[in-house]
């Protein structure tokens, strides 16, 4: 019995021993899953609580049937919950990405989002006072809009991004034009996406 | 057979080997400590105490690895069987022992659940802007290569390439070794380059080596391979140049890195793929959106005198949609993790950082010690029994 005891005993430890050399050394493996988009939430967070935030307090506008002239060498991505519209333009040498987006209402105003945009080239928050110095303005098909033209250093790199972004307010929903990637290639492409902006019409449904 | 068995026990049981491991135990932590001055604290945790052996590697000849101390966890299980050889060879009446028998089952769980815990527990963090919503948090320490198909209007595929597997392809002697096959990927991929901490630069600096991509936003990079960050604080930004090919043709090569935040578009097949090099990634089905971060400082300093994170939790798969309120020492616990407040940012005073744990063998650190405590009342209230009972006989 004692005997008996002693070699289950021994067995336990041994086996724990070997477990632990196996998995200790390599757990490391490829996985593969779904996950919604990273903005899959904003078309669904409708009852949102007094957040502070902007954009994601707010579910997607339905827009009016939109049409526009895509440029030559741009490529249409599916959409997503929040995008509407997305391409991409590929160069030998970079990227840029475009996405067009409707907000319901003014979408926070337009200090929020180009805070926002500031944030995503590195670039810091600027105040109202700044806004009119860094807006311009662009006619399109549909209205006036606002015109941004941001430029920052990635902070590893130095690599300099830029982000062209159109604000347009309408009386019911706010409409968003972004163009973001590599300097020299949103350089080369500002021409045509700018004719992209202002070649969009609303259709009516 | 039998006079080996029992000779063996007795060796494995004895309490001699108990305090070499104890004095092994101390040296470790001792040396360990030290080492994270050059190694952080990251490294030394794998190296140290995560590991069975601890070698150590002259600096002029890198490519030796000479054993120098056992390290935590062969110290651990030499223990745990020192433990219960010493059980099985000396205390034969157990019956009677039932305070003792309960004291050093309860170190033994307090051992078997540290290694649980360091096989099964994740660390992570989940960095939130106010307004920020996210359902996933990230690794301080890991990267992962994510290969994700974005065709699909919903739902993204994501096929996560861990950064060890990358190092370990990269170090392959062949080419054909070098290549990545995966069921769920239409191409492979071959890991041309891996530097464990990469400095990136877009003009040809001293040191620095022009990246082989020929797509994406790395043409035109120039790169060096620094040294491991050392340090505790120290970060390592990791870089790769990837190829992807198919059986008859490469579809061209990337840089990715850290440093590059933005995801590199490929189209293949009448699919659209990202590429990016990125914290790797815990995924889960509740959703955290940040609603304010309060961080109050004591007047005129800099310490920190409070901090808390009122975030609204969004499960949409069950409908639950709340506010919930996470400050130091009042953690939020959801599922089988727990969001600490953690952190802040220093240079945004809207961003918090939470730190998510999760750990299954969470319990095993109390049972352990309801064990041990039971154990050594047991034996001690025997003890002043009998010691009373001695003191009354005349």
């Amino acid at each position: 019995m004692r005997r008996a005891l002693c070699h289950s005993a021994y067995a336990v430890s041994v086996a724990i021993l070997l477990t632990l050399a196996v998995s200790g050394c390599n757990r490391e493996k490829i996985v593969v899953y779904r996950v919604p988009k990273d903005d899959w939430p904003v078309a669904h967070a409708q009852n949102n609580h007094s957040t502070n935030a902007p954009l994601t307090s707010t579910a997607k506008a339905a827009p009016a049937n939109p049409s526009w002239t895509v440029p030559a060498g741009w490529v249409e991505l599916p959409p997503t919950q929040l995008a509407l519209a997305r391409f991409v333009v590929s160069e030998p040498v970079g990227q840029a990405q475009i996405t067009v987006t409707v907000l319901p209402g003014n979408a926070g105003g337009l200090l929020a989002n180009v805070n926002r945009w500031r944030a995503q080239v590195y670039l810091g928050p600027i105040t109202e006072a700044d806004l009119e110095r860094t807006v311009g303005k662009i006619k399109t098909q549909i209205g006036t809009a606002s015109l941004v033209d941001l430029t920052g250093s990635l902070p590893e790199t130095g690599r300099q991004v830029r982000l062209l972004g159109v604000v347009l307010e309408q009386s019911d929903s706010t409409w968003f034009f972004k163009m973001i990637g590599q300097a020299d290639v949103v350089a080369r492409q500002k021409d045509a996406f700018l004719q992209f902006v202002q070649t969009t019409r609303l259709n009516p449904q | 057979m039998k006079v080996i068995f029992n000779k063996l026990l007795a060796v494995l049981g004895s309490l001699k080997l108990t305090v070499v491991c104890l004095a092994f135990a101390i040296v470790l932590v001792f040396i360990g400590t030290l080492a994270q001055v050059q190694l952080g604290l990251y490294r030394v945790q794998c190296e140290f105490f995560r590991s069975f052996i601890v070698f150590w590697t002259p600096s002029d000849k890198p490519e030796l690895k000479i054993p120098v101390l056992p390290g935590g966890y062969l110290i651990g299980s030499v223990l745990l069987a020192n433990l219960i050889a010493a059980h099985l060879a000396r205390f034969r009446t157990a019956r009677n022992k039932l305070g003792g028998l309960l004291t050093h089952a309860g170190l033994a769980v307090l051992l078997l659940g540290q290694f649980a815990a360091d096989m099964l527990t994740t660390e992570s963090h989940m960095r939130l802007a106010e307004g920020e919503m996210k359902n996933y948090s990230e690794s301080p320490v890991s990267t992962e290569l994510a290969v994700v198909d974005v065709t699909e209007p919903d739902t993204d595929k994501v096929v996560a390439i861990p950064d060890s597997l990358l190092a370990r392809w990269c170090r392959a002697r062949g080419a054909s070794e070098q290549i990545i096959s995966h069921p769920e990927l239409p191409f492979s991929v071959r890991v041309v380059l891996w530097l464990q901490n990469a400095r990136l630069s877009d003009q040809p600096l001293a040191g620095f080596d022009k990246s082989p991509a020929t797509h994406g936003f790395g043409v035109g990079l120039w790169l060096r391979d620094e040294s491991v960050a050392p340090g505790s604080n120290g970060r390592n930004v990791p870089a790769a140049v990837i190829e992807l090919v198919t059986p008859t043709r490469s579809l061209g090569s990337w840089l990715v890195s850290e440093a590059i935040p933005h995801p590199q578009t490929v189209e293949f097949d009448g699919r659209t793929w990202q590429l990016s090099l990125r914290p790797r990634r815990y995924y889960r089905p509740v959703w955290l959106q940040l609603v304010k971060f309060t961080h109050e400082k004591y007047p005129g300093t800099d310490i920190p005198r409070h901090f808390s994170s009122r975030v609204r939790l969004i499960r949409p798969d069950t409908g639950e949609d709340r506010q919930v309120l996470i400050k130091l020492n009042n953690p939020l616990r959801y599922g089988a993790e727990t969001f600490y407040q953690a952190g802040y940012d220093e240079t945004d005073p809207s961003v918090t950082v939470l730190q998510v744990v999760r750990n299954p063998s969470w319990p095993t650190p109390y049972v352990a010690g309801a064990m041990v405590g039971l154990g050594l009342l047991i034996q001690f209230t025997k003890r002043l029994v009998g010691f009373l009972n001695n003191r009354n006989t005349p």
